[in-house]
């Protein structure tokens, strides 16, 4: 087990910040976070691997600041640390892909390219993951 | 195709010249290797080229060319299929309609696997036999003019052309087709921005005397979803005897084959067809590249 990190975000207002809430409480199992809503409009969550969530923020909002807190307090931005890949969170759209046949048991694999606008490519069947069904699978 | 890079491709190249004095006699580099071929969809030239290299290389062929005839009819997974193949064998080549198998097989596999064409974005020993005519048409592929018409939406070797002159320098690509079946934007992205000059057409014989190469595609029929689609698009493209009067001396007439209606027959006649060497080529390819990859 590693040591627990503590990140705040300030949500967007609207429906980028109801979205980045939802795809946030979504996080679960080798990826679980604690998400705490703060009375400012602020979101603070914990984890000893945030990766993900801060992938996620980027995708849903990559202008979004993020700040990591330290134990004595003090706030530095995050601009760096979210992983390069998403296994296992977004599906291939592509119903032609091989991550989505019901007889071949295949972890979806998708490349994260960029964020704004967000460009995720699939490693296996090689297309894109439209921005419309990224935002869906992430916060849907 | 972008898995492999140019030194690796120019290195098959040489191989494969060696390998044309052998695409009759035979040799026996790979004597007791096997070959198995798994074919979901259908293929003539690949297939065929595939267990013909083998055999001509001292080895066998096995496998299958209609997937009916195999345990995927009653339920059985790819990769189970996959792993028990790669039991028999010492290569692995295959077709399946479902993009990113041959990924997924190589991941299971232990020995190599050959993608021998995945969906509508990957043939790269289609790719490889098509950069080997170019290279001997030419004596190199830097500088070419090539114009790749049809159904590039589709074709899986398009797309893989496309990757396939990624390697190369000073490359001008002219994407001629339908609006509708234009590349794909992920393929450009990936093989042409910031690789190779490229433009976009519906038009053919405006570039017509530019071109060294003109590849022509088969309208992909069994991709279409609705088949209105495909009468929509058909006969859409046309390369006649009398258009090819206008081509540059010495440019060249390529397609993967098998073609329908988009070369008709009087074309064959003319000084530009190289489809049937083109096909011809992928043995010696073939034969090099299963030389490289089986021990």
């Amino acid at each position: 087990m590693g040591t627990d990190r503590t990140f705040v975000v300030n949500l967007p207002k609207g429906e980028t910040g109801h979205r980045l809430r939802s795809a946030l409480g979504k996080l679960t199992g080798e990826h679980a976070i604690s998400v705490t809503m703060k009375d400012d409009g602020a979101i603070e969550f914990r984890g000893d691997s945030p990766g993900y969530a801060l992938l996620e923020i980027r995708l849903l909002s990559p202008n979004c600041p993020i700040f990591e807190r330290r134990e004595d307090g003090s706030e530095d931005a995050v601009t760096a640390g979210s992983p390069d890949w998403i296994e296992g969170i977004v599906s291939c759209p592509n119903k032609n892909c091989i991550t989505v046949q019901p007889k071949e048991p295949t972890r979806p694999r998708l490349r994260v390219l960029g964020f704004s606008p967000p460009k995720v490519q699939c490693y296996y069947c090689g297309r894109y993951v439209p921005e419309d069904s990224l935002i869906v699978q992430l916060s849907g | 195709m972008l898995d492999i890079g140019r030194s690796e491709i120019e290195e098959l190249f040489r191989i494969a010249d060696d390998m044309k004095k052998y695409v009759k006699s035979g040799t026996d580099v790979l004597r007791n290797r096997v070959l198995a071929t798994l074919f979901f969809e259908p293929s003539t030239r690949t297939r065929l080229s595939f267990e013909t290299a083998m055999i001509r290389l001292g080895g066998h062929a096995i496998g299958f060319a209609d997937p009916s005839t195999s345990r995927m009819t009653t339920g059985e997974s790819l990769a189970d299929t996959i792993r028990m193949l790669d039991s028999y064998s010492n290569v692995i080549v295959m077709r399946h309609r479902i993009e990113g198998s041959a990924r997924l097989a190589a991941e299971v596999a232990r020995s190599p696997v050959i993608n021998a064409g995945d969906g509508s974005q990957h043939h790269p020993t289609q790719t490889l036999t098509d950069l080997y005519t170019i290279r001997n048409e030419f004596g190199s592929i830097d500088g070419r003019r090539i114009a790749v018409l049809g159904d590039l939406k589709q074709t899986r070797s398009a797309s893989s052309l496309c990757f396939g002159l990624s390697h190369f320098r000073d490359v001008k690509l002219y994407l001629l087709s339908p609006e509708a079946l234009k590349l794909r934007q992920e393929v450009k992205d990936q093989s042409l921005e910031g690789k190779i000059e490229y433009i976009e057409s519906t038009e053919i014989e405006r570039f017509l005397p530019e071109l060294d190469v003109l590849y022509v595609t088969r309208l992909q029929k069994e991709r279409f979803p609705d088949p209105k689609d495909y009468e929509k698009f058909r006969g859409s493209y046309i390369i006649t005897r009398d258009m090819l009067r206008n081509a540059r001396n010495g440019m060249i007439v390529m397609h993967h084959l098998p073609r329908i209606d988009e070369i008709p027959l009087e074309v064959d006649e003319t000084p530009n067809a190289r489809y049937f060497e083109q096909a011809a080529n992928g043995l010696p390819v073939r034969m090099a590249l299963l030389s490289m990859l089986v021990e």
